[in-house]
């Protein structure tokens, strides 16, 4: 640790008032909150809301995951980490089951989290509406009347060119059957896994200056017609051809030297600690 | 004909830009012009009344700028006016002060409308089917069987080919857009109908069959509408009373053929001759 830093950079008067945006976005399930996001040293749309809230709401016998896409040694979460590391001394680990904050970009961890533990997402757009409505004013005005008509015609629009939803990444939920919510760019196979969670989901847009929550225990639906089932990303039976997992979300790798193409378990962490217990 | 009102406005007022002193005072005297010449707001309508019977036709006419869209565009809950009550069957308040959620539903469930800009009436990016599910959408249907099945429905009804309904609009022709307007107007069964000058800018064979949809419509569903339009020949051949509008001002109502083969107002003399000889 870096003693020239506050414990965990931001100063206490800016962390508080990231705690109370947290609190008031807890309050209200899927709305997204307005807060001042702080500077950092890291540029705006690499997670510096995500960010901000890590560092309000860290504690010195915490213990830190950082991952990217699913990944704990990309680039971004090395930075991230590195840059936690400086300003605080809390332990960090690769473990999901041993972490009591887990900060992620693009991924849910495999492994259920628990109502001890917290997720903050990082969130590049966290309006679900600005698809379909470029206006800040006209958005805000739908989310105040629960009028979601507009995105529902959008998913019909794309039935009727495509025969299917074509959103992958970020689709659209319901949360408590009140507010509209992009779940971040997660992939579809994470969106389910947001609903009835035990753990406290925190969703943070530094360069929007938004924050917004899924409490413990909220239901989140994603968007579809009644005839049309949500379906998420299936990789049959493929395999993780490391640690041999079937049913979990895979990246698709090509092998430089052959051009071979094979699967991998996206969650890194999760990948290591099977090879670790099968020897 | 005379039943009840499927509407009936009374005093209904549209400012754009707001007023003055000046004007909002001049208004009981009434200013000559609809346009404030302290302030340059434009006041759009001037306690405008009228009634809408159940299954009537009610043609409006006037020269550009007397308001016609305005009026339009209160009725359909697009503009707010300044003023005015609105009275609908089975609502007790005035529709007009209701809250943007209850006249939306009002909208959805009693209210076509034919924008006479088909810009500001369909999503030119979306497809032909999309634009006709939006009200259907917005009136809460989320299945997608019953949407496409009605959307079948609705194309038959407009005439036009089903192996259209993935093209957007921008490509369309403009009687082609007036079609898909219609379509989507009458998607959820309204009571009452909209039409701000659906065939204005159309040439004639394609008006005359456009004509023939919405009389045929009109009669099968047994809607009432409101018919904007510039076109006496259109007004004659569809509206059973017309009113004649000027500056924000209704200055002249009655039976069509009386209003058309004898207007008592100056200018509905002049707008009779001059749209007559053209
Ligand atoms: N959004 C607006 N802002 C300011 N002025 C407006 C607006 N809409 C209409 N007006 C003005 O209000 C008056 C009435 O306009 P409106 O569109 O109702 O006339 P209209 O009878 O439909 O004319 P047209 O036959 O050309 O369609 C006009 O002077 C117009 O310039
Ligand atoms: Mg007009
Ligand atoms: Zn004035």
């Amino acid at each position: 640790m870096n003693s020239n830093y506050n414990f965990a950079y931001l100063d206490e008067g800016s962390k508080r008032e990231v705690r109370r945006t947290i609190l008031k976005a807890i309050a209200l399930p899927g709305y997204q909150t307005p807060f001042g996001s702080r500077e950092l040293p890291i540029s705006r749309g690499w997670g510096t809301g995500g960010l901000q809230i890590t560092l309000s709401l860290l504690l010195p016998q915490d213990v830190l995951k950082v991952i990217d896409q699913g990944n704990d040694d990309s680039v971004n979460a090395v930075s991230i980490k590195r840059f936690i590391d400086e300003c605080s001394d809390v332990e960090t680990t690769t473990d999901s089951t041993k972490a009591t904050l887990i900060q992620s970009r693009h991924r849910i961890p495999e492994i259920p989290l628990r109502n001890d533990q917290i997720l903050v997402l990082q969130v590049p757009e966290p309006e679900p509406l600005r698809l379909v409505e470029g206006s800040e004013a006209l958005t805000r005005q739908m989310h105040a009347d629960r009028d979601y008509s507009l995105m529902w015609l959008r998913l019909f629009e794309d039935l009727v060119q495509f025969g299917e939803i074509t959103a992958a990444a970020g689709y659209p939920v319901m949360v408590e059957e009140r507010y509209l919510m992009s779940p971040s760019p997660i992939p579809r196979y994470d969106v389910p896994r947001l609903n009835m969670s035990e753990c406290l989901c925190l969703f943070g847009a530094g360069r929007e200056k938004k924050i917004y929550a899924i409490p413990p225990y909220t239901s989140v639906e994603a968007l579809t017609f009644e005839d049309v089932p949500f379906s998420i990303e299936s990789f049959g039976d493929q395999a993780c051809a490391k640690c041999g997992a079937v049913g979990v979300f895979l990246d698709e790798i090509y092998d430089q030297r052959t051009g071979e193409k094979y699967y991998q378990c996206s969650d890194s962490g999760y990948c290591k600690s099977r090879v670790e217990n099968a020897v | 004909m005379r039943s009840d009102p499927a509407l009936s406005l009374k005093n209904l007022t549209v400012c754009y830009g707001g007023g003055c002193e000046a004007c909002r005072g001049e208004m009981a005297k009434g200013m000559k012009k609809n346009r404030c010449p302290v302030c340059g707001s434009i006041w759009a309508l001037r306690e405008v009344s009228l009634s809408l019977f159940s299954g009537e036709i009610l043609g409006v006419v006037g020269e550009s700028g007397s308001g016609k869209s305005s009026l339009l565009k209160c009725l359909y809950f697009d503009e707010i006016p300044l003023g005015g009550q609105l009275t609908l069957p089975d609502i007790a308040e005035n529709a007009f002060s209701l809250s943007r959620q209850a006249q939306r539903r009002i909208r959805n469930a009693h209210m076509g409308m034919v924008h006479q800009n088909p810009m500001l009436g369909l999503r030119m990016d979306y497809s032909a089917a999309a634009n006709i599910a939006e009200n259907l959408i917005a009136a809460n249907c989320r299945n997608v069987r019953l949407l496409q099945d009605r959307i079948d429905e609705l194309l038959d009804i407009v005439e036009m080919s089903s192996y259209r309904r993935r093209e957007t609009p921008r490509h369309f022709s403009g009687g082609m857009q007036q079609r898909v307007q219609i379509a989507k107007a009458i998607a959820n069964r309204p009571d009452i109908l909209l039409l701000d000058e659906v065939t204005t800018g159309l040439d004639l064979s394609v008006q005359a069959k456009i004509l023939d949809v919405l009389k045929k419509i009109i009669r099968d569903f047994n809607i009432s509408a409101v018919l904007v339009s510039h076109d006496l020949a259109v007004i004659r051949m569809l509206a059973h009373r017309t009113v004649v509008m000027l500056d924000g001002k209704i200055i002249e109502q009655g039976l069509t053929d009386q209003v058309l083969e004898d207007p008592q107002h100056f200018y509905t003399q002049q707008l009779v001759h001059s749209l007559l000889c053209i």
